[in-house]
């Protein structure tokens, strides 16, 4: 009887094992998009950076376009500074939000961590109870 | 140890890999750079003409003859899909604020590099000289400044009267001694040179002219006094690195026993405070007794009253409780001081009180009959004989 209570107690901590190990893999994952997603936010930032120097340095009245799909679209220098400096500020913002989900997303994966390692010893002695129990 | 030469080869690697990543680096800027420069270059003899002949690419493999107009119109890509139509030569403003950049990250690239360089050079010194040493050792000069062993020396004994730490009084000093020692002195001053060199040298002539001594004496002993002789004291001659002679048989108890030589380090001996001083007390002690301590054989056969140590320890509880300190002793005088300090000739001196010991010098008189205790204890045919027979002659003849 003993025996049929431990393999039983064996097969939830496998299961629960399990769970936690594929919630672990999609925090990972999570993880590996906001790293990628951040280092293009980043060079967007640099870009934009660029262009606003390269904008204060053209004089009035100087011809621009902005390429919009396939169209080049006449634009004012006024209005185009103006956009520059808005989408620069926006993704300023956004690369931080996703430094801050960065952050989150590893701490939520050493917590797992942890938690794996100590299921993981539990099941351990679960299977040496079962081994044992079975002799 | 560490000083591997395969832990240094796999960082040399290392350097070796990281330099080159940034020599690729280098190169990608210096490129860059070069094409900026082709570009300003064709930007100024763009406007030379109103309209270029040229050879215009057509897909991926073919050109096209055709027309380059408005030659004075370039239409500049700011980044993030931003287009500014600008003249030749602010074109050529614009490629070189870009070249400048370039420039500066090309500069900072080139200092890294250098930094990877020197440090790569350091770790092959370094690791030429670590694996000299795992295999030669490492040779440890210490210099000798006389005054300023002096004032330690002060210090040190101030402190100790401070803590109220008892010394034992001074040995006497080595030149009360024969002339074997007037050449210590000789050895001390040289050490107060500070040549480690030198007090080798002079330790090494100590050395052999304490052997050829003992060996002397041994043969005057060997002559004299062959019952009294004890395994030890042939042993304590012959032992390699003892340092110690000691005082052989020769035991005039009231005399002090100056013959424990010492090895002494040049930071302790100090020039200023000459022999009379304690010396010993900062003088390091190898002290070697006997590796197979006082033991006499065939005690059974000879049937003296004498005991046979197997350890120190044995000696201890023999002689009441006096235990070897766990500190080499120092030799002290004959008859033994104050129970704490561990000397084997105190062993020998305090049996040898028990026993008629003959005079130094002449043979021996008494029968070996008298020196024993029990007289019944030897075989008959040890008994007899006024005759000088060695103990241990006899038994291994009978063996």
């Amino acid at each position: 009887m003993s025996n049929k209570a431990a393999v039983q107690a064996l097969q939830a901590k496998e299961k629960v094992m399990q769970d936690e190990i594929e919630r672990f893999k999609k925090l990972q994952k999570e993880l590996q998009k906001f790293t990628a997603s951040r280092m293009q936010l980043d060079t967007q930032v640099n870009e934009n950076k660029t262009v606003k120097e390269e904008l204060d340095r053209l004089e009035e009245g100087a011809v621009l376009y902005k390429l919009v799909g396939p169209v080049l679209v006449k634009q004012e220098l006024s209005e185009a500074k103006l956009t520059v400096e808005k989408r620069l500020t926006y993704i300023t913002k956004e690369s931080e939000r996703y430094a801050d989900m960065i952050k989150e997303t590893q701490r939520t994966i050493e917590q797992g961590t942890e938690k794996l390692g100590r299921l993981q010893q539990d099941y351990q002695q679960a299977l040496m109870k079962v081994s044992s129990a079975g002799r | 140890s560490q000083a591997k030469p395969e832990n240094f080869s796999r960082l040399q690697q290392e350097h070796a890999r990281a330099l080159k990543g940034s020599q690729e680096t280098i190169k990608k800027w210096e490129q860059f750079k070069y094409d900026y420069e082709v570009l300003q270059a064709r930007l100024h003899t763009l406007p030379d003409k109103l309209t270029h002949d040229i050879m215009v690419p057509f897909g991926q493999f073919g050109f096209m003859r055709g027309h380059l107009y408005h030659t004075n119109e370039v239409m500049v890509l700011l980044g993030d899909n931003w287009f500014a139509q600008r003249t030749a030569k602010q074109a050529v403003e614009i490629a070189e604020h870009r070249k400048k950049y370039v420039c500066e990250m090309l500069e900072k690239e080139k200092k890294v590099m250098e930094d990877l360089q020197a440090r790569s050079s350091f770790v092959s010194e370094l690791s030429a000289a670590a694996l000299q040493v795992a295999r030669d050792g490492f040779e440890i000069r210490e210099e000798y400044d006389a005054e300023e062993e002096a004032r330690r020396k002060e210090s040190k004994r101030r402190e100790r009267e401070r803590r109220g730490i008892v010394v034992p009084p001074p040995r006497p000093a080595f030149p009360r001694q024969t002339g074997v020692l007037s050449k210590g002195q000789g050895e001390e001053r040289k050490r107060e040179e500070g040549e480690e060199r030198e007090m080798k040298e002079g330790e090494n002539q100590r050395e052999m002219e304490l052997w050829a001594a003992l060996e002397k004496k041994e043969a005057e002993e060997e002559e004299k006094r062959e019952e009294g002789e004890k395994e030890e004291e042939e042993e304590g001659g012959k032992e390699e690195e003892e340092k110690e002679l000691k005082g052989r048989g020769s035991v005039e108890r009231g005399k002090t026993h100056q013959a424990v030589a010492t090895i002494t380090f040049s930071h302790t001996a100090g020039p200023d405070t000459g022999p009379s001083v304690r010396q010993h007390k900062s003088h390091t002690h190898i002290y070697i007794m006997s590796i197979n301590p006082i033991i006499i054989q065939d005690v059974s056969t000879s049937g003296v009253e004498e005991l046979v140590y197997s350890t120190p320890g044995d000696i201890a509880r023999c002689h009441g409780g006096v235990a070897p300190p766990r500190e080499t002793g120092e030799g002290e005088e004959g008859g033994g001081k104050r129970g704490v300090r561990w000397d084997p000739n105190l062993v020998r001196h305090q049996q040898e009180k028990s026993v008629a010991t003959p005079a130094d010098v002449e043979p021996l008189q008494v029968p070996i009959s008298q020196l024993v205790r029990e007289k019944d204890s030897l075989p008959p045919n040890q008994q007899v004989s006024s005759r000088k027979v060695s103990k241990f002659k006899l038994s291994r003849s009978s063996n």
